[in-house]
């Protein structure tokens, strides 16, 4: 962080706050595709709801960049600023539209919902979602095709001219991992990437749920709302069963290989792009997260067979696989009722935590501490243990591949695990909260390693009836998970520096 | 500081806050819908089953297993699965979403929350109740033509009536918790609401989206000079 950042001027200021208007822009646009179904459907109430939380986008993302300069330089400090705030704004008018809808009981709940859609979470105070409307349900599955890619992505492709400046941003959000050397042009592919896989997923699973029962126009709907819930490790659905809703092993066998494409790192997509397979094979990350998920898939497996919770080795393996891959990308989709877990004995539920808070892959649309911190902690914990056998003063190297061959350095294990602690202490500190509002502490530490890690499996502590304490403790938590903390601590010490400035320029002008 | 900057920011802040006002005003003054959507008085006059009278004493609960035991919820079976599964119950709900109709018969889900068999479909204008509960049922042929119009936005579905059997692991929906329907009868038809428009909500909207229309154009205009 610069100094500046620490003495930021009314410019910085605006500029900052100028950034966080084009993201609402970029909301009140999400908006229009939701819209014209409320439209199509003649659902003018929804239509109505929706143009308010659309309008209060634009009106106000327009009058905040008003004056703003689009090619000024961006510092380290005020990108990171820029995206902590905008993660908190963007939720704001789609809140609007949910509580005004009429699904959202209050506009805490709308905010709660419109945060865990951006973030990608999956959790849901909604109430009554099973008569929710088409445009609503659209609404929700577009936050989560958004946030997956990265908001501030969709600012860099809206603002073109000030991408050369604005690649601070990316790693805001933890994507330092460029595809190319432009962040404009980064975004586009990432975009790219994702469109050409949402062409595919749609339309393999609109063909399957019409075999499964779906009439064409609802099939329609539900392939695309599962396939941006699944590709962004989201995990909303537009019925309150999940995927339970479908019957089908089919689906369920589509729907995995859409998250386990989501978890995927988007530099590694962009290897597959360009068809450099082995790069890809090699990956050291890749190989963290499918080992990790397979041990962890056999474990809950094995785990319920012992338990005796399924009579069938098919309901094993369905129910087990697919809660554990839905756990580790992020995603969140159920197949199993809140209340069932609970007839998973102890084992189990703790594969499932400790699959979402481990996470997917860096570089992703998933959360979690990502596997492949969890892989450098283990090689240097291993490259420890090696140099101390062979010599107290032998120096043992340890390396691994991601593109080209890397060695591990003690600052990039140090930076894992102080991720690492961070993600560790939230999902602790979450849990305590729920802990003090009643709740039993293996079902705490679920909800709450859900919510940061932006999972979005819930064994019931999240619903509307929640206390304001433990909605805003999970907001919180998704929030911090999704920027991975460094942006909130900038954003934290900048409000701080502006309120001095502030208070500085009040008691000069007094005097 | 300059303060000409700061007004601009404020003014934001302001407009904001402004919006804020008039979105809780809206929601407050949303007109509930005319529909009566009740279906309390085709309900089955029993009192639920509870968890506690079937783990106490099942035995004395289910004399054999085709004897229907008595009314289940969908909170209570989820509640305690275990004690209910292999039982005969009378089960009532309304059917939401799709019919999934497969090799004999078809997959519903059935809710029995206030959205199903008190209110009606939720919207704005109504006090909301929680989140959506309901079973999933299997409903074998013919017994599925029985099924017209499941709910959906707008539409309080079918609302069913089935005796069947709890499974807790259903080896035919991959270890899913299910009821197998035997019998079923349509307790009340799906009914459209009539939900009357909310103008102060459209004019808002209207004014709303002028105005950011309105704010846009100059921007632009602005920036291009």
């Amino acid at each position: 962080m610069t100094a500046a950042a620490f003495r930021p001027t009314a410019e910085d200021v605006r500029h900052v706050w100028g950034l966080v208007g084009r993201v609402l822009l970029g909301v009140g646009a999400l908006h229009v595709p939701a819209i014209a179904v409320a439209v199509l459907t003649g659902s003018w109430h929804e239509c109505s709801a929706l143009l308010v939380g659309a309008a209060t986008a634009v009106l106000v993302g327009t009058l905040l960049q008003t004056g703003v300069e689009s090619d000024r330089p961006l510092p380290w400090a005020e990108g990171m600023v820029t995206v902590a705030l905008s993660w908190l704004v963007a939720p704001v008018p789609v809140a609007v539209s949910l509580y005004l809808a009429g699904p959202a009981g209050s506009l805490l709940d709308g905010y709660f919902d419109a945060m865990s859609g951006f973030t990608t979470s999956g959790l849901s105070v909604l109430q009554d979602i099973d008569h929710a409307g088409a445009a609503v349900q659209l609404l929700r599955h577009l936050t989560h095709f958004a946030g997956g890619q990265g908001i501030i992505l969709v600012v860099l492709m809206l603002v073109a001219t000030g991408g050369p400046h604005l690649g601070t941003l990316l790693a805001g959000e933890g994507r330092e991992d460029r595809l190319l050397p432009n962040a404009v042009r980064t975004a586009r592919q990432v975009y790219l990437i994702a469109t050409l896989w949402g062409v595919v997923g749609i339309a393999v699973l609109f063909v399957v749920l019409q075999v499964v029962g779906f009439s064409p126009g609802r099939a329609l709907l539900h392939a695309a709302a599962l396939f941006m819930a699944a590709f962004d490790t989201g995990g909303f659905s537009i019925q309150s069963t999940s995927v339970a809703y479908y019957h089908s092993a089919l689906v369920e066998g589509v729907l995995v290989v859409l998250m386990v494409a989501g978890a995927l790192s988007f530099p590694l997509h962009h290897q597959l792009w360009r068809r450099r397979v082995r790069d890809a094979t090699e990956d050291f990350d890749l190989r963290v997260f499918t080992g990790s998920t397979a041990l962890l898939t056999i474990g809950a497996m094995v785990a319920l067979a012992a338990h005796s919770t399924y009579d069938t080795t098919g309901a094993v393996v369905r129910k087990g696989a697919f809660t554990i891959v839905s756990a580790a990308t992020g995603t969140g989709f159920g197949v199993v009722a809140a209340p069932e877990y609970a007839t998973w004995g102890q084992l189990a539920p703790g594969l499932v935590v400790t699959a979402m808070a481990f996470g997917a892959m860096a570089g992703s649309t998933a959360g979690g501490i990502k596997t492949v911190r969890i892989g450098l902690l283990l090689k240097s914990v291993l490259r420890d243990v090696r140099s101390t056998l062979i010599s107290a003063e032998a120096m043992v190297r340890a390396t691994y591949f991601q593109r080209r061959r890397r060695l591990i350095t003690d600052e990039q294990v140090a930076g894992a695990v102080t991720i690492m602690g961070l993600f560790v202490a939230c999902y602790v500190g979450g849990a305590l909260v729920f802990v003090s509002h009643g709740h039993a502490l293996e079902a705490a530490l679920f909800e709450s390693t859900s919510a940061t890690a932006a999972v979005g499996l819930s064994v019931g502590i999240t619903s509307p009836a929640a206390p304001v304490a433990v909605k805003l403790t999970t907001i919180t938590q998704m929030w911090l998970g999704r920027i991975e903390f460094l942006s909130a601590f900038a954003l934290v010490i900048w409000t701080g520096s502006v309120a001095r400035r502030l208070l500085e320029h009040r008691t000069v002008a007094v005097r | 500081m300059n303060a000409r900057r700061w007004r601009t920011l404020g003014a934001s802040a302001l407009i904001a806050l402004g919006i804020g006002v008039l979105v809780v005003w809206l929601r407050a003054t949303a007109p509930a819908p005319t529909t009566d959507t009740s279906v309390a008085d085709v309900l089955p006059p029993m009192d639920a089953l509870t968890c506690e009278e079937l783990e106490s004493d099942r035995e004395a609960v289910t004399p054999d297993e085709d004897t229907v035991v008595g009314l289940a919820t969908s909170g209570t079976v989820l509640a305690c699965p275990f004690a209910f599964d292999g039982l005969k119950v009378l089960y009532v709900g309304e059917v939401v979403g799709d019919i999934l109709q497969r090799d004999g018969g078809a997959w519903l889900l059935v809710n029995d929350d206030p959205y199903a068999l008190e209110q009606g479909p939720l919207t704005a204008g109504d006090t909301p109740r929680g989140t959506n509960s309901g079973l999933t049922v299997w409903l074998p042929d013919p017994l599925t033509e029985l099924v017209d119009e499941p709910g959906e936005h707008g539409v309080r579905g079918d609302v069913l009536q089935v005796t069947g059997t709890v499974n807790r692991t259903d080896p035919a929906d991959g270890g899913g918790l299910t009821i197998r329907a035997e019998e079923a009868t349509v307790l009340a038809e799906a009914v459209e609401l009539d939900e009357p428009v909310h103008w102060n909500q459209v004019i808002a909207a209207v004014v709303l989206g002028l105005l950011a229309l309105l704010t846009l154009w100059r921007e632009r205009e602005r920036r291009d000079t």
